[in-house]
């Protein structure tokens, strides 16, 4: 079931001079189980329609259904919602606060009301998850370098066994090792948990290596909803919206204007690679 | 000439508690010898934790070495007298765009350093008109830096940087939290300074494709430039560097991905020379191979 957003509108400044939709009628499903990407130049709305899927933003208009029900709806239990659809923000290594690496994962799960040896199971479930073993429990979590905060941060999220995991920019401002590890990471977590998992990106080459479908925003509108290979074929539109396709993407397309034969649709190495051992009639095995 | 020189440097940040007492010794910066040509281009790689920021703010003279030198532009930086001159010739951009907004409006954010300097207030409008036109914000310059998008804001940082007539500009990862067009427009207006004015750059990046155009790419690691199995620095042209994955990755960076694709190719048999840079040089080699084939 997922979760499935429905004509969703969120308005800025309402019925001021300064009204500006910053979602605007944006419909969506995230099935179970699903890899998404959302793109979007900064100021496009993303932000602001990923804090609705858990309800820590209303909607202006529309809704936003949770396998099948309404959470804007009366009596809907929207901190239990907050256990399940869970959201990492930029920079969430910012947020850590407690003493120790294990205390501070401990606390998403306690919030929602479970006992203390519950909590640390999970806590130590999740740091597992996250490559952080034992050693790390009883660290303060201000000692540990950048990456790993960043890892501490999202196993406190997953210690609250979300359904469905919303990440926002999780790789920005780690070096290349720390990004693909990152990537890697989630993209782990999403096979293992079967984890819903919508990435917030700015790097068209990250959401067209993990992500099965692409979302792309401009000026609070939803302009594509498609596999990233249909997306990327959109080449002067996302320019024109302050996008990109990937740079493997833009060498087939030089190459097609260089009078090859290429396929054009292509995104990643791997898929580069044959198709041009394919031209100089080589099979590029062994 | 030498716009940059350090010497000897060494570099540490400590841990204090709430008491102020001493819980660790971090050494950022050990025995760092480099000199930055003046009017260059160069990149400064290197993993998180390397020391590359830490240098950036040893040439704004945000921090001062422990031991050794660094001056810039003939200006020795553990002098405290010649902070406010060193800040006026080398400027810094940071990765956050919304930290470094100082003013309500753009015209008043960019008139803040030459305003610090003691320049005379005609003076500096003449400034602020010039550098918003060269920088494409002459339709901004009234508005609230707030509500710009993140390059924009970026080029508002580097703006206020120029209006103080700097001889280089530092930028700490300018580029790392903006969408592909703020990156691109950001990118541009560095090298177009570069180009036309003759201003250095200094550009830390984890992004290889940023650092293609470069005259030169520093690697850093633990404090030092590194250096590769045989004992030589990573210290070179792109293509020089770019020619090492093997080394790069060692030091968890990597080469950009159309000099990657050119690598496997070559290993797949295809005749196509190291260090290809770009999707053009690639292309155009292509294109060779094949009508040779025909």
């Amino acid at each position: 079931m997922g979760i499935e957003v429905r004509n969703l509108s969120h308005i800025y400044n309402k019925g001021t001079p300064m009204e500006a939709y910053a979602v605007k009628n944006v419909s969506f499903t995230l099935e179970d189980g699903s890899f998404t990407a959302l793109i979007g130049h900064t100021g496009s709305g993303k932000s602001t329609l990923i804090q609705h899927l858990n309800g820590l933003e209303q909607p202006t208009a529309g809704t936003v259904l949770y396998n099948g029900e309404d959470i804007f709806g009366k009596d809907y239990d929207l901190r239990g919602l907050r256990g399940r659809v869970g959201l990492v923000f930029q920079y969430p290594e910012y947020q850590l606060f407690e003493e120790t690496v294990l205390k501070d994962v401990m606390f998403g799960p306690s919030n929602l009301g479970l006992g203390e040896e519950e909590c640390r199971s999970r806590a130590e479930a999740a740091l597992q998850s996250t490559g952080l073993g034992p050693d790390y429990y009883d660290r303060s979590p201000f000692e540990l370098s950048g990456g790993e905060k960043r890892r501490a941060a999202i196993a406190g999220i997953l210690a609250m066994e979300p359904e469905v995991l919303v990440l926002d920019e999780p790789a920005a401002g780690l070096d290349p090792k720390g990004r693909d590890e990152m990537l890697g990471l989630v993209s782990s977590i999403h096979r293992e948990r079967n984890m819903a998992v919508l990435l917030v990106s700015h790097n068209m080459e990250e959401a067209a290596e993990y992500a099965d479908r692409i979302l792309v925003m401009n000026n609070g509108e939803l302009i594509y909803n498609d596999t990233p290979k249909e997306v990327f074929r959109h080449v002067k539109e996302l320019e024109a919206m302050g996008l990109s396709v990937p740079e493997l993407t833009y060498l087939m397309h030089d190459l097609k204007a260089a009078g090859f034969d290429v396929d054009t649709d292509i995104t990643g190495l791997e898929d580069a690679r044959t198709e041009i051992l394919r031209l100089f009639g080589m099979t590029g095995k062994g | 000439m030498n716009i940059i020189k350090a010497a000897g440097v060494v570099y540490k940040y400590t841990l204090r508690d709430e008491e102020n007492k001493l819980l660790e010794t971090h050494t950022a910066l050990e025995e760092l010898d480099l000199e930055i040509e003046k009017g260059s281009f160069v990149c400064i790689l290197g993993h998180n934790g390397s020391g590359k920021s830490s240098f950036a703010r040893l040439i704004n003279a945000l921090n001062v070495p422990d031991e050794g030198t660094v001056i810039v532009s003939g200006m020795n930086t553990s002098d405290p007298g010649e902070h406010l001159k060193i800040r006026g010739k080398a400027g810094m951009v940071f990765q956050n765009p919304d930290n470094q907004i100082v003013a309500n409006v753009v015209e008043e954010d960019i008139a803040f350093g030459p305003e610090n300097l003691g320049v005379p207030s005609d003076e500096i409008l003449r400034r602020v008109r010039e550098v918003t036109e060269r920088l494409g914000l002459g339709m901004f310059r009234l508005k609230s830096p707030g509500r710009l998008s993140g390059g924009q804001k970026q080029r508002v940082a580097i703006a206020g940087i120029l209006a103080m007539k700097p001889e280089c500009i530092v930028l700490d990862e300018p580029t790392a939290m903006l969408d592909p067009s703020g990156r691109k427009y950001v990118l541009e207006a560095v090298h177009e300074l570069n180009r036309r004015e003759g201003i250095t750059i200094i550009l830390i990046t984890h992004n290889m494709e940023e650092a293609v155009d470069a005259d030169r790419i520093i690697v850093f690691d633990r404090g030092k430039i590194a250096v590769d199995s045989c004992d030589r620095p990573l210290d070179g042209t792109p293509r020089e560097i770019f020619s090492r994955p093997g080394e790069l990755k060692a030091h968890s960076l990597r080469v950009p991905v159309i000099t990657e694709l050119a690598d496997e190719l070559r290993k797949a048999g295809l005749d196509i020379p190291g260090g290809i840079l770009t999707r053009q040089e690639l292309e155009e080699c292509l294109t060779a191979l094949y009508s040779a084939k025909a």
